[in-house]
């Protein structure tokens, strides 16, 4: 069993809702955490992570509140915090090693995994040279690697594929898939395509609040109809659609411009096509932020 | 997990500068000699050093004469106040207690009790405990590990251990130079002999030692209340570490809470009795006139209708902080550091 319900979750600063009355039950698999800055993803995860008191609700684990659980529940977790940083003058093996005892593992248990994560996430050719001097995304693999040494049943990650290259978000997204099956897995992310093959459920939160939740196919097809594509040759209106819609995309070709339109209305334009929407449709739409749409 | 503490520690500058600081004082402590009992050297009205060119035993002979002659004259004395009278039984006390009057060789003792708790030493000793102790928590925040240490396993057993050094590393640190002094003292002044003869030997202010303790005595007594003292400064600067976000903010917390016992004696419109307790019981004096505080006695304080010897209310107040500042520490870690 590895049930881990979440009962009206409210984290209060001031007056405040960071989290606002969040109820959500995870089984095993992969979700994506989807919401832009200051939606409260973080606060969400750091109370999963017992590192703060949710102000009022509570979180259960496999029937059991968590806080009761104390150690027995930090010991299956996994984290990777969104600022994640090293010592200085640790090696990559040493940093590991010292998680490894902070996780309680023994010295060939540990030994034997540490090859294995390093391994995996590409860095065993360096893994005597100091963490502090590694570049972000190499660091971020060694906190990613850090995050799984104790084969963690809930693995909470903050914002993993920052700073990542392509090549090495998408073994990312291989790794993750392949061990979803028997974790909970928690993944926050501004990235569509790093949740959009992956993830089992997608939550989405706003000013605190879940907004919803749900696979693939149930958010796209609350999508249907509201995704629009306006091809037009007129620069002005161009400026004007984009003052007055959400646009995902806009693609310039040698006589019109096509732009991609989220909207709750049919915008009145001539040439308007309903589309089929797509994952990073819903993200602007809900949200309307730009960076929507990095690699 | 104290082995990583360690571990972590001699990764970081401070570490080093730490070390720096601790084999300098040890060094330093080559130099540091008091006025031996076999010596007579003063400054006279004008400020010229005067040295007594007698032969040594004559001099420690007069030295230890003069003492007896005041504690005899003190068990002697008729005054009928509280301290008077307090002061007579303990003088009568110590003089059943000398078996012998003759000057022995106190050499080493004499050298070690001032090596062991110089205010330099001491003063050198607390800014490693407070560079220390104000960054075992600030650094792992500084370096983001501290949500990855509240979110493992053995976070308790990771800030116990922190807790733990902070009450183990003051005691071995101040004993490693403790036997460092007793081996650089033997080479010196010659071997430790006469311990077991009477405290009054070795110190300045012989009249008023409350009880007729041994030189082995004194020395326990003193080398356990400079614990008690380095443990209380490196609980709080832990506990400052804790609470607050920056290093320089809980190095100053840590400094500003040995200061402060002192600022309260300087506040001269504060109840003359509480005054009384804080002139004693303050780290800075405690610190710097260690002397005064070991084993005297300076008379009573009547407080809430009670009469407490001061220098007993010293000690309580030592033990007490220490107790707050474990509690306090124990306290954030089960509720503050979550919050
Ligand atoms: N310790 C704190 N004190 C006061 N307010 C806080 C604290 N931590 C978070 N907040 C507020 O709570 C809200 C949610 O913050 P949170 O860090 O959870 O957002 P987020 O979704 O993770 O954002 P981002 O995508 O930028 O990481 C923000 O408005 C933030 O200002
Ligand atoms: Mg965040």
């Amino acid at each position: 069993m590895n049930i881990l319900e979440i009962k009206n979750l409210t984290k209060t600063y001031g007056n405040k809702n960071a989290n606002d009355n969040i109820t959500v039950t995870l089984e095993n698999g992969l979700y994506g955490l989807l919401g832009p800055n200051g939606a409260g993803k973080t606060t969400f995860m750091k109370q999963i992570t017992t590192l703060i008191e949710p102000s009022k609700g509570e979180i259960i684990y496999n029937g059991k509140n968590i806080k009761e659980l104390n150690e027995e529940y930090r010991a299956v977790l996994g984290y990777l915090p969104q600022e994640f940083g090293v010592y200085k003058n640790f090696s990559a093996q040493q940093f590991l090693q010292y998680v490894a005892a902070l996780k309680g593992m023994n010295k060939k248990q540990a030994k034997n995994k540490i090859k294995e994560l390093l391994e995996l996430v590409g860095l065993y050719e360096v893994r005597n040279k100091a963490v502090d001097k590694f570049s972000g995304g190499m660091k971020r693999r060694v906190g990613i690697a850090q995050a799984l040494l104790n084969d963690p049943k809930i693995l909470v990650l903050d914002e993993p594929t920052a700073g990542l290259d392509p090549q090495e978000r998408a073994r990312f997204r291989n790794l993750l898939s392949q061990i979803s099956k028997d974790k909970i897995i928690i993944l926050s992310t501004h990235i569509i395509s790093d949740i959009e093959s992956i993830a089992k459920e997608t939550i989405m939160i706003k000013d605190g609040a879940m907004l919803m939740k749900g696979n693939h196919k149930e958010i796209l097809s609350g999508m249907e109809g509201k995704v629009y594509c306006i091809k037009t040759s007129n620069e002005n209106e161009v400026m004007e659609i984009q003052n007055s819609y959400k646009v995902v995309n806009i693609q310039r070709s040698i006589d019109h411009v096509e732009l991609r339109v989220v909207s709750d209305k049919m915008p009145r334009y001539e040439n308007v096509e309903i589309i089929e929407p797509k994952f990073e449709d819903v993200y602007m739409f809900y949200f309307d932020l730009e960076n929507t749409r990095e690699v | 997990m104290i082995l990583w503490e360690v571990k972590k520690l001699f990764k970081s500058k401070i570490g080093w500068i730490c070390l720096g600081l601790f084999i300098f004082i040890c060094g330093v402590m080559f130099f540091l000699k008091p006025i031996l009992e076999t010596e007579n050297i003063y400054r006279n009205e004008k400020y010229e050093l005067i040295k007594d060119d007698r032969s040594k035993e004559i001099i420690a002979q007069e030295k230890l004469d003069q003492k007896i002659h005041q504690i005899k004259e003190m068990a002697s004395y008729s005054g009928n106040d509280d301290f008077s009278k307090t002061l007579k039984t303990i003088s009568q006390k110590k003089l059943k207690a000398i078996e012998n009057t003759k000057y022995e060789d106190v050499s080493f003792f004499k050298v070690l009790n001032h090596r062991i708790s110089h205010p330099f030493i001491n003063s050198v000793m607390i800014i490693i405990l407070v560079l220390i102790f104000s960054n075992i928590y600030t650094d792992e925040r500084i370096s983001g590990m501290n949500d990855i240490i509240l979110s493992s396993k053995n976070k308790f057993k990771v800030l116990y251990s922190k807790l733990g050094m902070a009450i183990f590393l003051p005691i071995i640190l101040y004993m490693i130079y403790v036997s460092i002094a007793f081996i650089i003292t033997i080479f010196q002044y010659g071997p430790p002999i006469h311990g077991q003869l009477e405290a009054l030997r070795i110190i300045d202010f012989a009249g008023l030692l409350k009880e007729p303790y041994t030189i082995y005595e004194y020395l326990v007594l003193k080398i356990s209340v400079m614990m008690v003292l380095l443990i209380t400064v490196s609980v709080f600067s832990s506990l400052f570490s804790f609470v607050t976000k920056t290093s320089l903010a809980a190095i100053s917390a840590s400094a500003l809470f040995i200061g402060f016992g002192k600022v309260i004696t300087l506040m001269r419109f504060l109840p003359h009795s509480f005054l009384t307790i804080m002139s004693t019981s303050n780290y800075i004096d405690i610190m710097f006139h260690m002397e005064q505080f070991i084993g005297m006695y300076l008379g009573h304080v009547h407080i809430l209708g009670i009469n407490v010897d001061r220098i007993q209310m010293c000690n309580i107040f030592l033990l007490c902080m220490l107790g707050i500042g474990i509690a306090g520490c124990i306290f954030t870690f089960k509720k503050f550091l979550t919050k």
